[in-house]
């Protein structure tokens, strides 16, 4: 077990050096010059554009620019913002708000989509396993962004329940509806497949067998059809939450949310590579970590599945 | 007379399937158990005895309904509730479902799905003395203490029904149900494992409604027989009377169809020609992976086996399950170079042979995969999936439909099917349309892997036919595969016993059959059911299931489990365990076994 | 060995998992500006530079910049300049200007600011070493090509040869003099601008640090961890200031938006006073939904394509013909109207009707009409000349919502002169960048015709429009457009005496461009904006942005 997630850990290595490279390299194959977009339609002196780049590094050789950031990577610095704030600082101020957000989307949509994926499937055919499914069709049909609109007007600023954006006032009550948002799609996703999962497994021979014993139908349910349900589930979810902290963008924009997202797609837009490169190597290795998690889970769930060496 | 443990009166089940309308699965049943006495069910496949058998239980699947009554120790089971119907599942009665994977949670280890069952019923007893109870009934029904800490996929087949077998009697049933208990496994096992559910019963003293479509388990482990058909009882009599004197056609057709072991195969037998398949020392070794690149060990399923099969034989090989005789068929009809040992093919050593050769083998050499249900592309026609073989063969397009027509014919079908769907078609059709699709492009040499496995004893005589015909008629040379020994004697020319890997006795039917050498032929025709009440029941020499070994054992393969151990000194124990018997040939027949000369003990 | 090794980085990793979400949980306790009483809250993103007057050219960071410093002058709701720091400045050759200042300001740890306070700053702003984005502000003053650095190919080859510019010459702690390379008649106007805040000497220690926690000389000056990066800056006012920007109010918190729409949604649903910018998706509705508290008005913001020099069939007479068909041929009315929902301007010169000196009727504007008749002939003679071939084309960046109206455009020149226009679309803005600049100095390039080109105001000057723009050799004079005429009433317009005289020649001069137009002028933009209920007194500056001083929280 202690071998087999060394083996793991160490294959995130290559995956990082690999990531990274790649990822810069897509930055400075970007076409434009983040230089010249410093200065907006005015545009900017030939002897301060050539001094920026030399401050930036962007005047050398794309390979040496790489190297040069990794150097930095392995001492702690992580680089500085065109704005002359570390990357690092950066990190530390979107990373934790994002990963709440996404935590909670991740326990909505678990919560939700497998106790109502649970009652659907275990009423299969029935008026509110037809219900859920025409609604989660729905969830997944319709857009995010258009989601996160008409839950934010409604519920935010006409009725005034929850708060209509985040900003600095970051919180559970705060995040409730960003959450249920960005968690929406994959709520349907994990309803719909629990229902079949759950559906399935009441076929199973060995939900027969335990009934057969003279296990009450909750005790069947509860012990013998929901675990063997749940593994496919489990996967879902662990993969989703790399999916969840890096999809964000559309929701933290719309909730106003300062995380990853937002950052993110400002340094694309700036071309500032360090920043990309760092962010998205971030979330990269949550979404190893987390696969990796659910690779251990998987395990716990379902014996049939073993990591001896 | 004393209260009837079992008293089924006019029983109706019904399924309201969405499209097809309603089914009538069983229609007014009459159907009586004294307590302690062994009922067999038998009928063929939708006669309905498992909708008789999840009614009784009260597991009808959804949108089954039931009416009539049913009664168990004079409780009425129609409609009855959930809860109390569920007090009375373990204690009152309880059920042996035929083996499959899932038959047993997955995700929990085995003894604690006993310990589950015992607990429910017995609040009062505490989870140690559960523990040591799982533990007796385990060491009852035969397994290893070990077994208790594993999980389902951890075990063998005959391990899982034995577990079943094991939950089944937990509480002590006062009605046991088997349904189809042994169907799904080996002939060696079955005898174990009936063996064990009869000690099991005859220690709780329950009765036992036996349910199985094998005429040869009835006669050999029932009292009376209710013989179903089209959701009736049609005959119901002591076991003796039924098979001596059956009064109904439907029971006559039945038992006619029952394949008996010992009746000798009638027709000519060819005289053998050149040889068409030759294997030599063949070596077959699957790898065990922990993950990518890591590999954790192999193991070997064939290990040096040496066949020849010739122009106009027909072949069979049998054997447990897991003693590699797939393995061997897959090998040969993969085409490809083997690894180790030697394959020719109408002449053509697969070793050394060109893309072309190989190419034009392929359609003089033809495989019928076990599992004819995911061999045939669901969303493609019986015409066209017959036809394909054609195209691959460059077949002009205009002789194809002919072709294909002939074919069908040939294994019994009219050409009204060519349209039709694999899922519109029974398991017998099916398993005819995969065979014509062997034979469209006119093969040389055919193989079958289990042609009448999992198949309705009547289709399976059918299919005995019309391969018997197809075998006289086209002179075609056969490889067949299984482990069911009935069909083997009414299908081939010759036997080759495997047993882990190796072929311990080869020989023609008649001799193997009459007088098998090896001691683990002896064991296996013994152990195969016999549809005939008078007959001494099945037994089990050989106990225990070869399960994958890692790496080749020392000395006999069947060393640990050999019959004639117990005969045997610790001088000629040793040379087993040692020392490899080699073939020796000796007139028409070829055996492995370092105690030919010795013989079965009197 | 290697096990445990790798295990405990697991722990590691695990650990400050934990601790990035024990970070996010626990800042949800933090306060925000807008429960605060007195304290109004407005809108805004976190400042893309660090808040160095010098080196803000953006508006997240520049609304702030104005909030927390004092320049010699101030702008009023009108635009006009009135003095803060400076007692006079004055000139009597327009080159030669002489500043005094008035006594007693001090920075807000209360160190004075002198004349060196402004002279310093500006030489650190213009050295070109300093990377200073704002330093092309001070290249009228003598001197300040000695501190640039020579670049040849886009690398710098020379360092700057001085660190001081000529020009700056403090006479006393109170007055210094500025001297500039040319005349130029409204310099004055320009001295409001951030580029020309004073900074106290402790800034140019270490200029990064400074520009995170910087110190005041404004109204206002940022509270006690008053900054949370991303989140919001919290001002609160300035006791030591003691100039005309007197807060009416107890503070301004800026509330950081990663879009306007969640923005626009606060202001509806009261968790923001004031919002300067209305998103486009509520253009057709902010009017009816905030009816009295809406704010819709023309901006320093022109709005045109530029027609380079370069492209075939649009030099010389035939040029000139082609111009102006084209600019009779787009219906502006109907374009801002329809796209725009009434939150444009159609254009009636070069410049902005906010800035003092704007005419709506100065000779040849009438080019500016949509006249499809007048336009198809125009076209007809330009083709008598040299028959047109091939694509009109806009290029326009993809990222700044100019789709629809570059499509509007082309289509209504298509349909109205019965030639190909399509749009040509850029992903982004430093691509188009790179092109533009690229086509300018004749090396490839993907532009294939006209673009998209604009022009935002930095001080309330007619001038400001037209010399960097059209002026021969203009730093943002992109099309290459030079004519000597031009020039030369530009050059009469600095040289005056007055700053009325000056706008008649500017005016003069746009008779030229509008003869030739290098660029067609489309619209001013507008700024919309709103307020809640809860805040009186919002006016918006002629820069677009609100005099946040002089709201009064109810």
């Amino acid at each position: 077990m202690v071998r087999y997630l060394g083996r793991r850990l160490l294959q995130a290595v290559p995956v990082f050096f690999g990531a990274t490279l790649l990822i810069y390299f897509m930055v400075f194959a970007l076409p434009g010059d983040p230089v010249l977009a410093l200065g907006g339609d005015r545009g900017i002196s030939d002897a301060l554009a050539a001094q920026l780049r030399e401050q930036y590094n962007l005047d050398k050789p794309f390979i040496v620019q790489y190297l040069l950031y990794l150097q930095g990577i392995l001492t702690g610095d992580f680089g500085t913002t065109f704005a002359g704030r570390p990357v690092g600082e950066l990190i530390a101020s979107a990373f934790p708000v994002t990963f709440q957000l996404a935590l909670m989307a991740l326990a909505f949509e678990a919560i939700l989509g497998i106790g109502a994926g649970l009652v659907a499937g275990l009423r299969k055919g029935k008026l509110f396993d037809a219900t859920v499914l025409v609604v989660s069709l729905l969830v997944i049909a319709v857009p995010t962004f258009v989601i996160g609109f008409v839950l934010q007007f409604v519920v935010g600023v006409r009725w005034g329940w929850l708060p209509v954006t985040v900003g600095s006032n970051v919180s559970f009550t705060s995040l409730l509806m960003p959450a249920m948002v960005l968690g929406a799609v994959s709520f349907a996703y994990v309803l719909r497949l629990t229902r079949t999962s759950v559906a399935e497994n009441l076929s199973a021979d060995f939900v027969r067998t335990a009934t057969a014993k003279g296990l009450s139908r909750r005790r069947v349910v509860n012990v013998h059809v929901l675990r063997n349900s749940l593994i496919p589930v489990i996967t879902f979810l662990g993969a989703d939450l790399g999916a969840l902290m890096g999809g964000a963008i559309v929701t933290e924009g719309i909730f106003n949310i300062h995380g990853v997202g937002g950052t993110l797609f400002a340094a694309i837009r700036q071309g500032h590579a360090p920043t990309v490169v760092s962010f998205t190597t971030i979330l990269v290795i949550v979404y190893i970590l987390a696969n990796l998690l659910v690779d251990l889970l998987y395990a716990a769930l379902d014996p049939r599945i073993r990591y001896d060496d | 007379m004393p209260d009837p443990l079992l008293d089924v009166r006019d029983l109706h089940v019904r399924f309201g399937a969405h499209r097809s309308g309603e089914v009538h699965a069983v229609r007014g049943v009459d159907l009586r158990m004294a307590p302690g006495e062994v009922l067999g069910l038998v009928g063929g496949s939708g006669a309905g005895k498992s909708a008789l058998v999840s009614a009784v239980l009260g597991l009808l699947p959804h949108g089954g309904t039931m009416t009539g009554s049913v009664r168990f120790e004079g409780t009425e089971l129609v409609g009855l509730g959930d809860r109390a119907f569920s007090a009375l599942r373990g204690p009152g009665l309880a059920v042996v479902f035929q083996d499959s994977l899932s038959v047993l949670d997955p995700v929990q280890r085995v003894g604690a799905q006993v310990v589950e069952v015992l607990r429910l019923h017995d609040r009062a007893l505490s989870r140690a003395a559960a523990r040591s109870r799982t533990d007796e009934l385990f060491a009852l029904v035969g397994l290893p203490s070990g077994v208790v800490q594993a999980f389902a996929h951890e075990v063998s087949g005959g391990m899982r029904q034995r577990v079943g077998i094991a939950l089944a009697i937990a509480c002590s049933p006062r009605l046991l149900i088997a349904d189809e208990p042994t169907s799904a496994l080996d002939v060696t096992v079955q005898a174990q494992v009936l063996d064990v559910l009869d000690r099991a019963r005859q220690a709780s003293g329950a009765g036992l409604l036996l349910v199985t479509h094998d005429l040869g388990v009835v006669a050999g482990w029932t009292d009376r027989v209710a013989v179903m058909h089209a959701g009736r009882v049609v005959e119901q009599a002591g076991v003796t009377e039924l098979f001596e004197a059956p009064r109904e056609p439907r029971t006559v057709t039945l038992l006619r169809a029952a394949p008996d072991p010992r009746t000798p195969r009638h027709g000519r037998r060819p005289d053998p020609g050149e040889p068409v398949l030759e294997v030599t020392d063949l070596r077959v070794t699957h790898r065990l992976d922990a993950g990518p690149r890591r590999r954790r060990g192999q193991v070997v399923a064939v290990d040096g086996v040496s066949l020849t099969v010739r122009r106009g034989e027909v072949l069979a090989l049998v054997g447990e399950s897991g003693a590699g005789k797939t393995s061997v068929v897959e090998q040969v009809f993969a085409l490809s170079p083997p690894r180790e040992g030697g394959v020719r093919v109408l002449g053509h050593d697969l070793t050394s042979a060109d893309r072309a050769t190989r190419r034009r083998l392929r359609g003089q050499a033809q495989l019928v995969v076990q599992d004819t249900t995911d061999a045939l592309d669901p969303r493609m026609s019986v015409g066209s999936a017959v036809a394909e073989p054609l195209a691959v063969a460059r077949v002009p397009r205009r002789e194809r439909r002919a072709r294909v027509v002939g074919a069908l014919e040939a294994v019994g079908l009219g050409p009204g099917l060519v349209g039709a769907y694999p899922h519109e078609l029974s398991g017998g059709e099916r398993r005819r349309v995969a065979i014509a699709r062997a034979l469209v492009v006119r093969p040389t040499l055919l193989a079958l892997d289990e042609p009448v496995a999992g198949l309705d004893v009547s289709v399976a005589a059918g299919l005995l036919g019309l391969l018997a015909d197809l075998r006289d008629d086209l002179g075609l040379t056969c490889l067949v595969v299984t482990h069911d020994l009935a069909a083997v004697r009414r299908l081939a020319d010759r036997v080759a016993v495997m047993v882990g890997g190796r072929v311990v006795e080869e020989a023609s039917t008649d001799a193997l059959f009459d007088s098998p050498a090896h001691p683990y032929t002896r064991a296996l025709l013994a152990a195969v059911p016999v549809p005939d009440p008078r007959a001494p029941r099945p037994v089990a020499l050989v106990t225990g299931e070869r399960l994958w070994t890692a790496a080749r054992a020392e000395g006999c393969c069947l060393a640990d489990r050999c019959p004639l151990l117990a005969e045997r000194d610790d001088e000629r124990e040793r040379r087993c365990r040692e020392v490899e018997p080699g073939l020796v040939s000796r007139a028409d027949r070829t055996v492995a076994c370092h105690w030919w000369d010795l013989g079965p003990s009197r | 060995m290697k096990i445990r090794r790798i295990a405990g980085s697991v722990a590691v990793l695990a650990a400050g998992a934990l601790v990035l979400a024990g970070c996010g949980g626990g800042s949800g306790s933090g306060t925000s500006g807008g429960g605060q009483t007195g304290v109004v809250t407005v809108n805004g993103s976190e400042p893309e530079n660090p808040l160095i007057p010098t080196n803000t050219n953006e508006t997240g960071g520049g609304k702030i910049i104005d909030l927390i410093n004092s320049g010699l002058f101030y702008y009023d709701a009108d635009g006009i300049p009135q003095p803060e720091i400076a007692a006079s400045v004055t000139s009597d050759d327009k080159i030669v200007w002489t500043v005094a200042l008035d006594d007693g300001w001090v920075f807000s740890d209360g160190s004075p600011i002198t004349a060196h306070s402004f002279v310093d700053a500006w030489n650190f702003g213009a050295l070109s070493s300093n990377n200073q984005l704002n330093g092309y502000w001070f290249q009228d003053i003598e001197g300040f090509d000695a501190l640039q650095a020579e670049t040849q190919d886009g690398q710098v080859i020379a360092p700057p040869e001085k660190t001081e510019m000529s020009g700056l010459v403090v006479l006393d702690d109170l007055t210094f003099t500025i001297t500039l390379t040319s005349a130029l008649a409204d310099y004055p106007l320009r001295l409001g601008y951030a580029a020309y805040y004073p900074l106290p000497e402790a800034a140019f220690d270490d200029v990064d640090a400074y520009g995170r926690a910087p110190l005041s000389s404004g109204p206002y000056t940022i509270a006690e961890n008053g900054w949370r990066h991303n989140q919001e800056i919290r001002l609160i006012p300035n006791d030591m200031y003691s100039g005309g920007r007197t807060p009416m109010n107890k503070g301004v918190t800026v509330k950081f938006y990663t879009g306007l729409d969640a923005a626009y949604n606060d202001l509806l649903s009261g968790n923001l006073d004031v919002l300067d910018s209305i998103p486009p998706s509520s253009f057709a509705t902010f009017e009816n939904e905030l009816g009295m508290r809406a704010v819709n008005q023309p901006a320093a913001i022109f709005q045109s394509f530029t027609i380079p020099q370069w492209l075939d069939h649009f030099t010389g007479a035939e040029g000139a013909l082609r111009r102006a068909a084209i600019s009779h041929a787009i219906d502006r009315e109907t374009i801002t109207s329809t796209i725009f929902s009434g939150t444009r301007t159609p254009a009636v010169d070069f410049t902005s009707p906010v800035i003092d000196g704007w005419s709506d009727s100065i000779e040849g504007s009438d080019v500016l009409t949509y006249d499809p008749a007048k336009a198809v002939e125009l076209w007809a003679q330009a083709d008598a000349v040299s028959r047109w071939t091939g694509t009109f084309t806009i290029a326009y960046n993809a990222d700044g919502g100019h789709q629809e109206w570059v499509d509007a455009v082309t289509n209504s020149i298509r349909n109205v002169l019965g030639i190909e226009a399509v749009a040509q679309s850029y992903g982004d803005f430093a691509t188009m960048r790179t092109d533009v600049n690229a086509a300018r100095n004749g090396a490839p390039s993907g532009l294939t015709g006209a673009w998209r080109s604009g022009w935002q105001a930095d001080y309330p000057g007619l001038y400001n429009f037209l010399g960097a723009l059209y002026g021969t050799g203009g730093s943002s004079n992109d099309g290459n457009y030079s004519d000597p005429a031009f020039d030369a009433l530009l050059l009469q317009g600095n040289q005056a005496a007055t700053l009325d005289e000056a706008n008649g020649f500017f005016q003069e001069s746009q008779t030229i461009l509008f003869k030739d137009l290098p660029a067609i002028p489309l619209w001013y933009s507008n700024v919309t904006g709103g307020f809640s209920t809860s805040v009186d007194g919002v006016v918006f500056g002629w820069n677009s942005v609100p005099l946040y001083w002089d709201i009064t929280k109810k």
